[in-house]
């Protein structure tokens, strides 16, 4: 399961990734998320990280010079990050569904899904979604793999 | 050790991080599913995910009752539909025999609110055929078809680099 990495603490060098046993294999669109350390997600109710957001761009265009497979990736992080999210909810167990709101998410993704194939729908922002529910706003948001480049 | 680096080291680890990450996404797999590597070969195999750990965080859920054999949801899998729904395919059958358990633990007695629950799960795995299902989302070179998997680094999170000391 895990991926680990040996780094030159003075040059930040990478010097070897180890341990991949149980690593899975999935679509290429659930593969290409940013490391977690420098993803910034959409929903985040903090102000942007001024530090990540230039790593992430050097990041970003370390990929881009990788040539097509790098635009593979780009894209694949860009399109599929909206189904990330819903990726990343499967493996819930069934205490985190049992609600109205689960309800409402997925119903609202399966009539998007019909007249927008292969097109993430957009998540509401925990400011939209109080406002929607109780005219108010506040509150973080309850997932996302959203990253927000 | 994140915190102590230099801006311009962190900046040579994220480089580096994404010329490496390029480099497992260029490989290409027919299966889905966890790589194990026995005898120092490489195999792709069923799933070794949260859902099918028997004890997660050291803590089995059913203590009362006898493991539920879930083999046969945890691949490998050649559609990525069938990987996906793997995991509420398998809560919904955790809910089909441990009905009673779940809902004594898990749901306070509240038959509704588990109804709720399975109703839900039921529903993602028909949202899964179709958000975004067998489409190769954001590809532009269409894909390979033979092979539609690379490896996705579940744990790839600052508490699992490692430094080598100098």
């Amino acid at each position: 399961m895990l991926t680990e990495s040996q780094v030159d603490e003075r040059s930040g060098q990478v010097l070897g990734l180890i341990d991949f046993e149980g690593t899975t294999t999935a679509p290429l669109w659930t593969c290409a998320g940013f490391p977690l350390w420098i993803a910034h997600h959409e929903t985040d109710e903090k102000p942007e990280d001024e530090e990540l957001a230039h790593l992430r761009g050097i990041f970003r265009e370390t990929v881009r010079a990788q040539g097509r497979i790098g635009e593979d990736w780009l894209s694949a992080s860009d399109r599929g990050a909206l189904f990330r999210n819903f990726a990343f909810l499967l493996d819930y167990q069934v205490h985190i569904w049992a609600s109205p709101d689960m309800e409402r998410w997925v119903d609202e993704r399966l009539t998007f899904s019909k007249k927008h194939p292969g097109v993430g729908m957009p998540e509401k922002k925990l400011d939209e979604m109080i406002e929607e529910q109780y005219g108010l706003v506040a509150a973080p948001a309850p997932f996302s793999d959203n990253t927000n480049l | 050790m994140w915190d102590i680096l230099k801006k311009e080291a962190k900046e040579r680890l994220v480089h580096d991080v994404a010329v490496h990450l390029i480099s497992l996404f260029r490989l290409r797999f027919s299966l889905a599913g966890s790589l194990f590597s026995p005898q120092g070969t490489a195999l792709l195999g069923p799933l070794v995910t949260t859902p099918f750990f028997h004890a997660l965080d050291g803590e089995v859920r059913f203590p009362q009752s006898a493991p539920l054999d879930l083999t046969k949801f945890r691949g490998p899998f050649t559609r990525a539909t069938d990987l996906l729904s793997s995991s509420p395919k398998a809560e919904l059958h955790v809910i089909k025999h441990r009905r009673s358990e779940l809902l004594q633990q898990e749901f306070k007695g509240d038959e509704a609110l588990l109804e709720l629950g399975k109703r839900v799960l039921e529903k993602a795995v028909r949202l899964v055929e179709v958000y975004p299902g067998e489409l190769d989302v954001g590809l532009s070179s269409g894909g390979d078809a033979a092979r539609p998997f690379s490896m996705k680094l579940d744990d790839f999170r600052l508490a699992n680099v490692m430094v080598r000391p100098i």
